[in-house]
């Protein structure tokens, strides 16, 4: 059936309440409002306001109080607006999700799930609009997934809950409305392991999240120009699938990371190094990043699109790697 | 035939045996193994090819009397070997 | 599928040049089979087949050197459908404008250095280009894996032609300066690696001058043995009984060889030799040591010696033959353990019985890699090879 991504992720928790009852969404206005993304539209009347829970507006409490039921044994999802309001709660992901397993020596697990929306494309500005989930795959102890697609974004959830450590899942608010066909039986799937969305022989787009789906678009415009660009969606940023990153490599010599978030220090340089060191020898080009420009996501539609990548930026970077300019072949 | 003739036979022969030599230019006087470097092989596999080829039967205690292509030459009019 | 690589022909060779390719891609190969003519300082080689199957991708054209190990040609298994040469050429790029101005490219560093990508660094490796003075077309103009396979593709220079036989003409891949470089880095080397001692024994050949003569009279022209079919037998038998010289020198230790392969010293007139291997000597008939040897000198006049036999020998003889020097004291051919040498036969004034005779004696000489052996043995080795020629009828 043809369903949205938003969608998805209701039918993900609709179906995590009814199959445990340790399972319960908190965060702000996720109940009676049904989510600023409406994805939790309706879960309030259907399951009640213990198991629906709205809080005040702060996410350390509400971040905290979710790892402390975690910790007592219920199977919390904490809803945070977006990724940038996640930092006021840095301390509790930081400082506590992530290192409670470690310092207590094993006897505390912590099976939080943090859901949160990340990105630019919504005119919502600076504020609102960040992709920190490079950030957050910093943190040993954190898994940080990125579904890209609807059978991710119905699957991860449920393997985020059963999975002990605090698993951190970054929706791309672009990816809500998308839609697409999605199984009536789709299920749980594995929170760990890149997917090839495309095969390719002469370069490889490195990607996640809403910037996949524009590297599917210019894998197909280079396709008209001979050129078979393989597309990798990550799903996991922590930890990262490294074999499935330098078989690509291996096939195509030729890597571009695409990633919405800022150059310096993020997500893309992490895999350009690896790409280094363990795949130094099969570089035909350079290991190539493109990333949002490193200002503050500006507010206008026109600086908004210019400050991340684009179908039309992928192309030609991907271009600009395989038939350089001016030295066309 | 004229010992010329057979000098010019010995030399296709030769170059058959030794392909890497020229023998064109190989003095007929010009001892086959102390001047031109015909080794006991190639020396043998001369013999034999001279035999196959000319019809002469050059005994190993003879092999003395055939060491140059002139000398060759005479040895098969003086043994009257047709030609 | 396997790989057919370029062999090592010897201790000092580093690569070889692809000179003639005598299979095409889809071509049934049978192991032996001779599948291409690699040239190297020591002249030109035929390269075998070590499995069956089917001639893959050729991925070193004629003219292109490769270094020792690296895959010339793929051979895929038996019944395997054979796969195209080349990938089909990529379609013509059509003339697009970027929509967008490209990204920034990474800050440009003189270093002075070519720039070449790893991968196509690695390639250059593999095919043997040489990449200075290519142009590169990857990102930042460095030389990119097309650029090398574009420069592979182009011959290097045209080979002349094989002379038909008969006619004079130049030896297939022989340069006279490259092998003396060869033989002068072996050399070079055996003396400042290997501490040779050296032992010489004068024997007494008139037994088996007396027996070969006899035996070549009564056998035609074809069938006539040299000297050297017996002292190629009895060396073999003889390292048979004294096998410690029968072997290599590897990492410190002997490692010996359980087979006896002679590698048989033979000069080339343009200057220069070559030692290629008589396999299994030990279990050759006289008449069939006589074929090989008359086979090896043969092929290697018009260098058609096949790569294997410049493989595998385990020790070397070399015998300047019925004229020339009385004796020859050799140097080694590393990583073997030892070389024997024969002088030419000189007529000599021997004691036999009680009387003075006039013989014919050659002096026979072991030159052996003290590291592994002593005096001692060497001693055995060369009075087991006297003991062997004084019975000619049993070799």
């Amino acid at each position: 059936m043809t369903t949205t991504y938003r969608e998805a992720i209701k039918q993900a928790i609709r179906d995590a309440l009814n199959r445990d009852e340790r399972v319960f969404l908190m965060g702000e206005d996720v109940g009676r409002y049904g989510g600023c993304y409406a994805v939790t539209k309706g879960l309030l009347e259907e399951f009640g306001e213990a198991r629906i829970r709205d809080t005040p507006l702060s996410e350390s409490a509400f971040v905290g109080a979710g790892i402390g039921a975690a910790m007592a044994g219920l199977r919390p999802i904490v809803e945070i607006m977006t990724v940038n309001f996640s930092l006021l709660a840095l301390d509790q992901i930081v400082n506590n999700a992530a290192t409670i397993p470690h310092m207590s020596g094993g006897q505390f697990a912590v099976p939080l799930v943090i859901r949160m929306a990340t990105g630019a494309g919504r005119q919502l500005a600076a504020q609102h609009s960040h992709s920190l989930e490079g950030w957050y795959a910093h943190i040993p102890g954190l898994k940080i997934v990125a579904p890209a697609t609807l059978e991710d974004a119905r699957g991860m959830l449920w393997s985020a809950l059963e999975d002990p450590n605090p698993v951190l899942i970054f929706e791309q608010v672009n990816l809500y409305n998308m839609e697409a066909e999605l199984a009536a039986d789709a299920g749980a799937v594995p929170l760990c392991g890149a997917a090839v969305r495309r095969a390719g022989r002469d370069l490889s787009l490195v990607t996640y999240g809403a910037s996949l789906h524009k590297s599917l678009v210019a894998a197909q415009l280079l396709a008209t120009e001979g050129i078979e660009a393989e597309v990798i969606d990550l799903r996991s940023l922590r930890p990262l699938d490294d074999a499935t990153i330098m078989a690509s490599l291996a096939r195509t010599r030729r890597i571009l990371v695409v990633d919405e978030g800022w150059r310096s220090g993020g997500i893309s340089a992490e895999i350009c190094a690896r790409v280094a060191e363990q795949g130094f020898y099969d570089l035909d080009a350079p290991p190539a990043r493109l990333c949002g420009v490193e200002v503050p996501i500006p507010y206008p539609k026109h600086l908004e699109d210019a400050a991340i990548p684009q179908v039309e930026t992928i192309h030609a970077a991907a271009l600009e790697l395989v038939r350089p300019s001016g030295r066309s072949t | 035939m004229s010992d010329e003739e057979t000098i010019a036979r010995l030399r296709v022969i030769l170059g058959d045996i030794a392909p890497d030599l020229d023998v064109s230019t190989i003095d007929a006087n010009a001892d086959l193994r102390n001047d031109i470097g015909l080794d006991s092989m190639d020396f043998l596999n001369f013999v034999i090819a001279a035999h196959k080829r000319l019809r002469v039967d050059v005994p190993e205690a003879d092999y003395g009397k055939v060491d140059s292509l002139a000398k060759f030459a005479r040895y098969i009019a003086a043994a009257g070997a047709p030609g | 599928m396997s790989d057919f690589l370029m062999p090592s022909l010897g201790a000092d060779m580093e690569k070889g040049k692809v000179v003639e390719w005598l299979k095409k891609p889809g071509d049934p190969i049978a192991r032996g089979d001779v599948v291409a003519v690699v040239e190297t300082q020591k002249g030109a080689f035929e390269i075998e087949a070590f499995e069956a199957g089917i001639l893959g991708e050729i991925l070193v054209p004629v003219g292109v050197e490769a270094p020792v190990g690296a895959v010339l040609a793929r051979i895929d298994g038996p019944g395997a459908a054979p796969r195209p040469a080349m990938a089909a050429p990529a379609p013509p790029r059509p003339a697009i404008q970027p929509v967008a101005s490209p990204p920034p490219r990474p800050a440009q560093i003189a270093t002075g250095r070519p720039r070449i990508s790893p991968a196509a660094a690695r390639r250059a490796i593999e095919l043997g280009v040489d990449t200075r003075g290519l142009s590169g077309s990857g990102p930042g103009g460095a030389i990119a894996i097309a650029d090398v396979e574009a420069a592979a593709r182009k011959p290097a220079a045209p080979q002349p032609s094989a002379p038909p036989t008969g006619t004079p003409g130049p030896r297939r891949g022989f340069d006279p300066a490259a092998m003396r470089q060869a033989i002068a880095t072996a050399m070079a080397r055996s003396k400042r690696e290997i501490p040779h001692y050296y032992l010489s024994l004068p024997i007494d050949m008139g037994i088996a001058s007396e027996w070969l003569a006899a035996e070549n009279a009564r056998r035609d022209v074809e069938r006539r043995l040299l000297p050297a079919a017996l002292l190629l037998k009895a060396v073999a038998l003889a390292l048979r009984a004294v096998p410690e010289l029968n072997g290599f020198w590897v990492e410190g230790a002997p490692r010996l060889s359980p087979s006896i392969h002679v590698g048989w010293a033979i000069a080339l007139r343009g200057g220069g030799l070559m030692a290629p291997a008589i396999h299994d000597a030990d279990r050759l008939t006289l008449d069939q040591a006589m074929a090989a040897l008359r086979d090896l000198t043969t092929r290697a006049r018009v260098a058609r010696v096949r790569g294997s036999e410049m493989m595998d020998p385990t020790v070397t003889v070399t015998s300047l033959g019925e004229r020339g020097a009385d004796s020859v004291f050799g140097v080694i051919y590393p990583p073997q353990l030892a070389i024997v040498g024969f002088g030419a036969p000189r007529i000599t004034a021997l004691p036999v019985g009680d009387a003075i005779r006039p013989r014919p004696v050659v002096q026979a000489t072991l030159a052996a890699d003290h590291r592994a052996s002593d005096g001692a043995l060497g001693s055995r080795l060369l009075a087991t090879i006297d003991r062997h020629l004084q019975r000619p009828e049993s070799l």
